[in-house]
């Protein structure tokens, strides 16, 4: 059947409002605002006062914001190496046949299902505290005082502390969709291939890899989503702290003020936290067209 | 099917008994990690006596609390309402507990015109942030206050937060005058462990730099490590030497020298080699490096540690820890030598929570009424007693174990800011100034080290600004 282009338009129609309303506008309110200086979120736009790129140009000099960039790519590095390296493993175990697979499912996701602050004041407070946490008391009993002595909240180990954690309760999610991916490809394969005596390496390299490339492409996006939007595990963890500091969370101290005083040096902003915002945006963009032209787009039929 | 149905609903059961399990224990641990600001404590007190004759007052009055309802203060705001809806029948109050969000809510609440007659928040943080919309209360405070004999509102709360509550309305580009009332007073001391204390021997508390080494020292040597704080709190122990030493004006002017070369004061390599000092003579508690609020407070709950610098609403927040046997005692940071005169025992960092009229408020009058309620006697004796708070009215009894507190309120003549003027500076303290100071605190740098790193970063920091 087919119908006419106008019919179409206006079937489509609501769709493309309601995505015209809820993101395009706010995306580009906020990139018109990151000109601006703005004293509070509910300001008129008769308080706003232009300032061209200066917002950027103070974001670039703040040594503060330029660590707490490099803070964000080392938690897309090495976080990312981490969930992926697990997740891949796990969901290479759960479809070999393992006994048991809904249940070490469930129980791998599980850290997903638990609220994030929860989840992070948990390590924080009961896996990483020096006096009673689960790390000391498990290397006491086993006598690596030296371990057991690692502080690991401090300024050394916090970030990497962070990290850990992080990935912990975001392995199960990365670990389903690649389940899943690795469910789709026909059993075939893997059956010729162990007829012809390939190992598990070569069965995961030759045919897992390649078959699963969209999926992967699709998970790296969301992971770069996810990492660059970094803010709750460092809210909790690092209050303001430089060497848990992201984007993501220096924009809500820009946009919503930490505690802001009549003493304080600094004005609120919003204009400010604006641009971080766009930058979060465009960084993320960057990397997804990078991430789309290294995995190329031509579909794998199976 | 079956078997995947069981397998979610086991996944659900699972999840749910850990989430059970989780709110549990963090109820203790995890409230507000971000409790580093002096909004901590604060709250409204209730009443008694009313007016005798019958109130002519009438309409609704809304009051935005930034305590949320599980907290000791709610209740006690509670029954001053109570108390105020006895006496005036006529007028509807309707109260909403914000808890600490109040300071996100609030500016876009007023300003998209909501109905809000009367809100609670640091004052110093409302004046900075809502000055457009805060009412001048010179004229109501001059009312009678509400069982206090005869006295007024403004002469019936504790003078010095009344005249820091004034002061502050220059600073915020306010015409001069009051435009809060203070209540719910914090001051920042050393809270310690009386029984520790006496363990090792020491029978008075430190007031000199020299005693308060001496006084590390008879701890350590009694086996008690003397000195922690949290991460949250890193700002009062640089910030409290320094200004001790040159008064709050000098540490605003230092984090915010653009040169870098105020770095280069003799007093500030005082000040890094009395921090490695205490580092070396094992004088901090091994913890520090790595303690996450609230853990290092709860070391000294535990009589773990002896001292912990703190606002006063420390012994209110460990209180279930602590148990109601902890001996708990305060004095002021110790005087240190050197100094410019300007700062020693005569500055106090104090402050209250503020309770503050909307300027568009269409029933002033019973509005204010209500707040008489919530800063009466009554109401206030109250918070002393239900919320370990201070009363913000004179000759009301303190909590006992704030009672120490009441010398350093009463020797204080200059209000020091919030982390001694150390985190005036914005990102530069964040990202800077506390940072660099933990790691001469754990030994990293040297105070030599230090003074050099701080000159360079603050350079770094200040240039193209």
């Amino acid at each position: 059947m087919r119908f006419k282009k106008s019919v179409i338009a206006l079937f489509l129609l609501p769709a493309v409002l309601i995505y015209l309303c809820i993101f395009l506008y706010p995306t580009l309110r906020t990139f018109a605002m990151s000109f601006y200086n703005i004293p509070s979120l509910s300001s008129k736009f008769k308080e706003w006062e232009f300032k061209g790129i200066q917002n950027y140009a103070d974001l670039i000099h703040n040594s503060y914001f330029v660590k707490s960039v490099w803070n964000v790519l080392g938690i897309w590095a090495i976080g990312g190496a981490l969930i992926f390296g697990i997740a891949f493993l796990f969901a290479i175990i759960l479809t070999s046949g393992v006994r048991g697979k809904n249940f070490w499912r469930s129980l791998i996701f599980l850290p997903n299902t638990v609220s994030v602050v929860v989840l992070s004041t948990v390590w924080l407070q009961y896996i990483f505290n020096s006096n009673y946490g689960l790390l000391t008391t498990v290397f006491n009993r086993l006598g690596l005082t030296a371990l057991a002595n690692i502080q690991w909240t401090d300024n050394e180990h916090i970030y990497f502390s962070m990290i850990i954690a992080f990935s912990f309760g975001s392995i199960g999610y990365f670990m389903l969709i690649l389940n899943a991916g690795i469910d789709r490809i026909p059993s075939d394969y893997y059956e010729a291939a162990t007829l012809d005596g390939a190992s598990v390496w070569i069965k995961f390299f030759k045919i897992t890899m390649p078959l699963l490339r969209d999926v992967f492409r699709t998970t790296l996006v969301l992971w770069t989503i996810t990492a660059f939007n970094f803010f709750v595990w460092s809210a909790t963890f690092g209050l303001d702290d430089p060497h848990t500091v992201t984007p993501g969370f220096y924009m809500y101290q820009k946009v919503f003020g930490k505690g802001t005083s009549i003493y304080s040096g600094e004005v609120l902003n919003v204009g400010s936290g604006a641009s971080v915002g766009i930058i979060i945006t465009v960084a993320i963009l960057l990397v997804t067209m990078l991430i789309n032209r290294v995995f190329s787009k031509d579909r794998l039929e199976y | 099917m079956n078997k995947k149905r069981k397998a979610f609903g086991s996944l659900l059961l699972a999840s749910m008994l850990t989430l059970s399990m989780l709110s549990g224990c963090g109820k203790s641990n995890t409230a507000e990690p971000s409790s580093a600001s002096p909004s901590e404590k604060a709250s409204a007190p209730a009443t008694e006596s009313a007016s005798t004759e019958a109130s002519t007052l009438s309409g609704k009055v809304v009051f935005w609390s930034m305590w949320s309802n599980a907290e000791p203060q709610a209740k006690v705001i509670d029954e001053a309402i109570a108390d105020f809806k006895a006496a005036n029948p006529a007028v509807e109050v309707e109260i909403k507990y914000n808890g600490r969000d109040i300071n996100k809510l609030i500016k876009p609440a007023l300003e998209s015109g909501q109905q809000i007659d009367i809100f609670e928040q640091d004052p110093s943080a409302a004046l900075a942030n809502l000055k457009d919309h805060v009412l001048k209360l010179d004229d109501l405070l001059a009312e009678q206050a509400i069982g206090d004999d005869g006295k007024s509102v403004k002469d019936s709360i504790i003078p010095s937060l009344i005249e820091w509550v004034k002061s502050l309305s220059g600073p915020a580009g306010l015409e001069e005058g009051y435009y809060a009332i203070p209540q719910q007073p914090y001051a920042v001391l050393f809270f310690y462990n009386k029984e520790l204390f006496n363990k090792a021997g020491i029978t008075e508390v430190p007031t000199s730099w020299e005693q308060f080494l001496a006084a590390c020292e008879s701890l350590k040597q009694a086996g008690i490590e003397p000195i922690t704080f949290d991460d949250a709190y890193r700002s009062l122990f640089s910030g409290g030497y320094l200004a001790s030493a040159m008064g709050s004006d000098w540490t605003d002017s230092l984090v915010k020298d653009k040169t870098g070369e105020m770095w280069k004061d003799p007093i500030v390599l005082q000040f890094a080699k009395d921090i490695q000092n205490l580092h070396e003579k094992g004088y901090f508690s091994k913890k520090i490096a790595g303690n996450k609020y609230p853990a290092g407070q709860q070391d000294l709950a535990i009589g773990k540690v002896a001292m912990y610098l703190n606002g006063s609403w420390l012994p209110n927040e460990v209180a279930e820890t602590a148990g109601p046997n902890f001996q708990w005692g305060s004095f002021q940071f110790p005087t240190v030598p050197n100094g410019n005169d300007k700062g020693g025992q005569q500055g106090l960092t104090f402050g209250a929570q503020g309770l503050l009229l909307n300027k568009k408020s269409k029933n002033v009058p019973a509005a204010f009424e209500l707040v008489k309620y919530l800063v009466s006697k009554k109401t206030q004796a109250a918070m002393g007693t239900q919320a370990v708070a201070i009363p913000a009215t004179v000759d009301t009894k303190w909590p006992a174990p704030l009672e120490e507190a009441a010398i350093a309120f009463n020797n204080a003549k200059v209000n020091l800011p919030w982390g001694f003027g150390m985190e005036n500076a914005g990102d530069f303290s964040s990202g800077t100034v506390f940072p660099v100071f933990m790691e001469l605190a754990t030994g990293k740098i040297n105070a030599d080290q230090y003074v050099a790193k701080m000159v360079t970063e603050a350079k770094k920091f200040y240039s193209g600004k």
